[in-house]
């Protein structure tokens, strides 16, 4: 069963006419028509037979005259991307200077692991312009089909004698070097096609004379044409070691006289059309027991999606290209016209459950009102608007905040006070001093930041007291009693700065200090300093 | 042209050139537009949804807040948090502390009103309004009765006030003349005081000032 449809049609341009290939109903291909050069009524019989059927399909040319010129084109040296294109255009030129139909085909060096990479070599062809190509694109034009391109049959079929010899000989031994694919085209010769490790070595076609188109003496003229071939591979280096693989397209007739003869090929095989073709996967259609084999090359190529050395032609490029922009030009419209019912398609998909969306969600809206309506109503019932309330509260909530409470300071220092019975109170005062305010000094401050449960930047108070000792102490020990007050204080009210503004007489234990000795005076002088003391202490609110 | 291309594929490509126009002017100009208000429909609805959500939610919050603490807010009010501070008021109170103290004397000034910036004061169209209140030279035999002074303050004058600042001295001891002027029935001060608070309260902020918010002073 064929594995791909043939989608193209294919013209076989040879030396004595045309012969035109098309897919044929069960997935092969068929033999259409042939013509010869010289028929009178070429271009009006050959635009009927392409405008006869399968008149949307594609035209692909394949070109298989006897004067192709091929030459392999090696040692380019290393050239920029912009600069290659150029250089070998010119070699082109150089190479076939009388040639208007020129190609070239990069053919990439095999790469051996280890071993540096190789330049590439090109394959350069030629072919001379002939009236035959305008005729062929004359009918073309008038026959208004699509044209797929033109290209050599030698250089597109090279793949299809790999693929033959694989499939044929693959299970025979070690796989040869060299294979060859002998046929007889209708339109042409006898066509040999040569490839070495799979690319093109060598293409032969010799005509056939009249009387030889078949049977013995035909095998007779391929066995010779095919030794003449082997001389000249052997100039390109080939050896019997190498291996050879000859496929042979033939009818029943032709196979016994084959298998007479000894070939001096490492594998044979003769093969009919349609074998061939079952072979790369096709089939052909109404063959009978005809010998030719330029079918098999028709259905290589049009299964193939690009040419491998596409030439161009003027006069069916001129043809080829606007039928090739205008059929892409309705492909694209139409793949846009197919996006543009995907998209409509899909607004009806996405727009209907919007707006089924949207009318729950209205009525899901509209209960909502109803219930915000009610929850409203039921706040204007209340005596206070819940912005008044909770904004009072939280004014109170700052003001109280930054309240102090005299009470339990003023305790606390008259139970420290309270240790000692002697201490006589004369002032005292107390004094709220805000969190921004810098009246107070700044060890006061610092101690308030750094009281326990202190936040940081806080009120603080200060609380100054200055008092008296009842009975009659020396200086001394008054002053001693004042600093034990003060670290009792220091204890008390923990974390607070607490300092002697002032000492009994004005002392200082490490000020200056006048007194007199003996018993005049001394008693005088102490009654005639200041006979109190004076406590400061600063902190955070208790 | 037409022999290159062929009539048949022209006329094809225009009439898909047209079908793809009037396509994708339907498409584009009809459908699109309608698919596009359908979301931005959709997403207004459900935005609204949403913060009619919010609004309920913040309703009910509001109403358990405002249930919770009405009678606070009423004690506020009664408290007069929302009294206008008037002067004469003031000195009514403080000849009113005095006596309930048992001081002898004492002068006072009343500073002009502030306003205290507060931003909760603010959000409900009110303002913070401060008036300093400075008692001075106030003159008393014991201290006690001025500490009885100090803790009426709280008690007397409507929300809010803050105690700023208190100095008590002793100013006299016990001597003769002292207890002779006693026995005489003399005033007699042993101890003398000053004290400063601030009189915080609520004030409308459409309010003008009154007249009697100004500072005075008096004795």
């Amino acid at each position: 069963m064929a594995f791909f449809r043939s989608k193209k049609r294919v013209l076989l341009l040879g030396n004595e006419g045309i012969t035109l290939f098309g897919p044929a109903a069960d997935a092969g291909i068929e033999r259409e028509f042939s013509i010869s050069w010289e028929s009178p009524d070429f271009s009006r019989k050959l635009t009927e037979a392409l405008t006869r059927q399968h008149q949307d399909k594609p035209v692909l040319m394949l070109f298989d005259g006897a004067d192709q010129a091929y030459r392999k084109e090696e040692n380019i040296p290393k050239l920029s991307f912009f600069d290659r294109p150029r250089y070998i255009r010119r070699k082109l030129e150089q190479a076939f200077p009388s040639y208007p139909i020129r190609a070239s085909f990069e053919i990439a060096a095999p790469h051996y692991k280890g071993a540096p990479k190789a330049s590439p070599s090109y394959l350069f062809v030629a072919i001379p312009e002939t009236d035959n190509i305008d005729k062929a694109a004359a009918a073309l034009l008038e026959a208004g089909v699509p044209v797929a391109g033109f290209g050599l049959l030698p250089a597109e079929s090279a793949g299809l004698v790999t693929a033959l010899a694989g499939k044929l000989f693959a299970k025979k031994g070690q796989k040869s070097r060299w294979s060859v694919l002998i046929g007889q085209h209708e339109a042409g010769g006898l066509r040999q096609v040569i490839v070495k490790d799979g690319r093109l070595a060598l293409t032969r076609m010799t005509p056939t004379s009249e009387g030889a188109l078949q049977g013995e003496e035909w095998v007779e003229e391929a066995i010779r044409e095919f030794k003449a071939s082997l001389t000249y591979i052997a100039r390109f280096g080939y050896t019997a070691d190498e291996g050879l693989d000859v496929i042979v397209i033939c009818g029943d007739a032709e196979k016994k006289f084959f298998d007479q003869k000894q070939l001096p090929a490492t594998n044979f095989q003769c093969l009919k059309a349609a074998e061939a073709l079952q072979a790369i996967g096709s089939r052909g259609k109404s063959l009978g027991e005809i010998n030719f084999g330029d079918i098999v090359h028709a259905a290589w190529a049009s299964k193939k999606p690009f040419l491998a050395v596409p030439v161009k032609v003027p006069s069916i490029y001129n043809v080829m290209m606007p039928r090739l922009l205008s059929r892409t030009a309705s492909r694209v419209m139409a793949f846009s016209l197919l996006l543009l019912v995907g998209l409509s398609f899909n607004f009806y998909i996405e727009y209907s459950p919007i707006q089924e969306s949207i009318v729950e969600k209205q009525s899901q809206k509209a209960t909502l009102e109803l219930e915000y309506g009610k929850e409203s109503k039921a706040l204007e019932s209340l005596p206070a608007k819940p912005v008044l309330v909770k904004n009072t509260l939280a004014v109170k909530k700052t003001l109280d905040d930054g309240n102090i409470n005299m009470t339990p300071t003023l305790n606390l220092l008259r139970k420290a006070l309270d240790s000692d019975s002697d201490i006589k109170l004369e002032e005292l005062a107390f004094e709220h001093i805000p969190p921004g305010d810098k009246k107070p000094d700044a060890r006061g401050a610092a101690a308030a930041r750094n009281a326990p449960g202190a936040g940081g930047n806080r009120d603080s108070i200060k609380i100054v007291f200055r008092f008296k000792l009842a009975g009659t102490l020396p200086l001394e020990q008054k002053v001693a009693r004042t600093e034990k007050i003060a670290e009792t204080m220091k204890l008390a009210f923990t974390g607070y700065d607490v300092k002697i503004n002032s000492q009994f007489g004005k002392m200082s234990r490490t000020g200056k200090f006048e007194g007199t000795a003996g018993d005049v005076g001394r008693a005088a002088a102490a009654d005639g300093a200041e006979n109190f003391a004076e406590i400061e202490m600063q902190g955070a609110p208790l | 042209m037409i022999k290159l291309i062929g009539l048949r594929r022209i006329i094809m490509l225009a009439v898909l050139l047209g079908i793809n126009l009037l396509a994708a002017s339907f498409y584009f100009l009809t459908l699109s537009p309608i698919l596009e208000d359908a979301q931005a429909q959709l997403n207004a609805v459900d935005s609204q949804i949403s913060g009619l959500h919010g609004k309920i939610t913040e309703a009910r919050q509001d109403m358990i807040f405002v249930k919770e603490n009405l009678s606070k807010y009423q004690e506020l009010q009664d408290k007069g948090l929302f009294m206008e501070q008037d002067r004469f008021m003031i000195d009514r109170l403080l000849q009113d502390m005095r006596g309930k103290a048992g001081l002898s004397a004492f002068s006072f000034t009343i500073e002009d009103l502030k306003d205290v910036p507060n931003a909760n004061a603010e959000s409900m169209g009110s303002k913070l309004v401060s008036s300093r209140i400075n008692v001075e030279k106030i003159a008393s035999p014991l201290d006690s009765n001025i500490y009885v002074f100090l803790q009426n303050i709280a008690d007397a004058f409507p929300e809010h006030t803050a105690i700023r600042k208190f100095e008590i001295k002793r100013v006299a001891g016990v001597n003769e003349q002292a207890l002779r002027d006693i026995y005489d029935g003399k005033p007699v001060s042993f101890v003398t005081a000053d004290i400063s608070f601030d009189w915080m309260t609520l004030a409308s902020k459409a309010a003008e000032q009154s007249p009697n918010a100004a500072g005075i002073g008096g004795h």
